[in-house]
């Protein structure tokens, strides 16, 4: 039973593996026992999707106009 | 062979460039280009060049997006970021010049960005910093989504430290694998672990953040209490990140502690190391001996020469060597520090404000943790040994109405100091050598002193 317990410090360790998909079965179940009993760290995993989502909205980026083509003798 | 332009050719162009050299003397000089190329005597190399400069240009198009975005959400400025990609691919535009030619090129140019976006970061460290009029930072329509926005997720990185958010920004932004995070930041693939965990928990902890200056001295006071929950130190850690304030008073506190720790582990003596036995290397040479022995044997000489017997001696070690006022002392410490804890002094039961939107944040948690605050128990009341023949030592202690308990006697053996053998220490001193015979002095010849005669003094003038 003590293989399947985890500290919140080891929890949140596991959590961000767990958003790079390097997290296997075993470790995923530990991790999802945790969060059960476990409220704050249940409250930081919704925490880490949500700013990985919201990572997604810094992809919508407009290039400024200088720099839509190259040129190196004007960059020299 | 190497011409004007550092381009390496081969020996078939190297005949082919020989035979239109034959030409350029009946040339005028003045139609050189200016890059070293001349059009006229070297077409085969202007065109190899402006086949290059089209591969470089798509290159360009292909990557220059992804280089500016990762400027940006790096640096957080965008005029910075516009000056870093240029500098990137102008970099690049030198080594592909070279010859060099990359098999991933996006790695390549995130390298050369990341480089580049560090010596930037190095030199606006020591300038004073601009602050850009951010919309992020007006007080925007209430939102009820707890999502962070896109202008929130900029800010809260530009606290974080620079490798964490370059390896944040590499792996959420553009999905690159550890490996090729470790090959840009040129460290392990293990320590991009750990990197990424600790920038997604700053991150976290800068998104949630919004503790003032006040609160945080007030919570650098708990923390030195060790009276912190994580989330407390959480928002501490990332208040420290954003005010630099704060950050000295914490690093000055954090000084001070250690120096006052450092002050509690001063060596004690080796004759200080036991009371009864003798020091660590087993023997009583040497100032080896236990403070006991030492205490013992003084009394012992001194009774000795007084005459007075050994009984009352034991009786007073007896009564000495019960610690009644100890426990009593350690209970009124335990129990000040449970009150401490519990934060029943006035003012230092503060709730802040971070702490109330945390809560209400945290209301989905439903039982309570049970918080270092609350888990403080009153220790029990010890009672103190009552002094014999003396009744009115434990009367407060007693329960009303009952019978007093009867007196209680300890005693304590006391360990009888074993009988000190001092050895019989006999000293043999050698036989001194017999006395020099030293010669008689020769007689000194000294010449007769002549004292020149005393002149009476001149008479006095008119």
């Amino acid at each position: 039973v003590i293989e399947w317990l985890l500290t919140c410090h080891e929890a949140e360790h596991a959590l961000s593996r767990d958003l790079d998909g390097l997290l296997d079965e075993h470790g995923r179940r530990t991790l999802r026992l945790h969060l059960l009993v476990c409220d704050e760290c249940e409250r930081i995993a919704w925490s880490q999707r949500a700013q990985q989502s919201a990572f997604r909205s810094l992809l919508d980026v407009q290039l400024p106009t200088a720099l839509r083509s190259f040129d190196p003798d004007t960059h020299v | 062979v190497q011409i004007g332009n550092q381009e390496r050719i081969t020996a078939a162009d190297a005949q082919r460039v020989a035979y239109a050299a034959k030409t350029v003397a009946w040339n005028k000089p003045q139609d050189h280009h200016e890059n070293g190329i001349h059009p006229v005597v070297t077409p085969f190399l202007a065109a190899r060049r402006r086949a290059k400069d089209r591969a470089f240009e798509r290159l360009y198009r292909d990557h220059v997006h992804a280089v500016y975005r990762y400027a940006l959400a790096v640096l957080h400025n965008e005029a910075d970021a516009e000056d870093v990609t240029q500098t990137t691919f102008l970099n690049a535009y030198r080594a592909y010049e070279r010859g060099e030619r990359p098999h991933t090129p996006h790695n390549w140019l995130i390298k050369i960005a990341h480089n580049v976006c560090r010596q930037r970061f190095r030199d606006s460290s020591r300038r004073p910093r601009e602050v850009e009029l951010d919309d992020s930072l007006t007080p925007a329509a209430a939102d009820d989504s707890d999502v962070p926005t896109a202008n929130e997720i900029r800010r809260a990185l530009g606290f974080l430290a620079f490798n964490q958010r370059a390896a944040l920004v590499m792996r959420e932004l553009e999905g690159r694998s550890y490996a090729e995070i470790a090959q840009v930041l040129d460290i392990s693939v293990s320590a991009v672990e750990t990197l990424m965990f600790r920038a997604r928990r700053a991150l976290r902890e800068q998104l949630e953040s919004g503790l003032t200056c006040r609160e945080a001295e007030q919570t650098l006071t708990r923390l030195q209490r060790r009276d912190l929950s994580s989330a407390d130190r959480g928002a501490l850690r990332a208040h420290l990140r954003e005010c630099k304030d704060c950050a000295t008073l914490e690093r000055r506190q954090r000084a001070y502690r250690g120096t006052l720790e450092h002050l509690g582990v001063i060596p004690l003596p080796a004759s200080l190391a036991t009371f009864i036995g003798g020091g660590a290397s087993g023997g009583a040479a040497a100032g080896g001996i236990g403070l006991g022995v030492k205490i013992a044997t003084v009394l012992a000489a001194g009774l000795v020469v007084t005459g007075v017997g050994r009984e009352p001696l034991n009786a007073g070690a007896t009564d000495k060597a019960v610690p009644a006022k100890r426990p009593a002392m350690r209970t009124e410490s335990a129990a000040v520090r449970a009150t401490e804890s519990n934060g029943t002094q006035p003012g230092t039961k503060k709730r802040s404000s971070y702490d109330q939107r945390a809560r209400s944040k945290r209301s989905r948690s439903s039982a309570p943790n049970g918080g270092s605050a609350g888990g403080a128990q009153q220790p029990a009341p010890t009672q103190p040994a009552a002094a014999p023949g003396g009744p009115s030592g434990g009367a407060d202690q007693q329960p009303s109405g009952g019978p007093p308990p009867p007196a209680l006697h300890l005693r304590v053996p006391l360990h009888q100091p074993p009988p000190i053998q001092l050895p019989e220490i006999r000293v043999q001193l050698p036989e001194l050598p017999p006395p020099l015979q030293l010669p008689p002095p020769p007689p000194i010849d000294l010449p007769p002193i002549q004292v020149p005669p005393i002149l009476p003094p001149p008479p006095p003038g008119p």
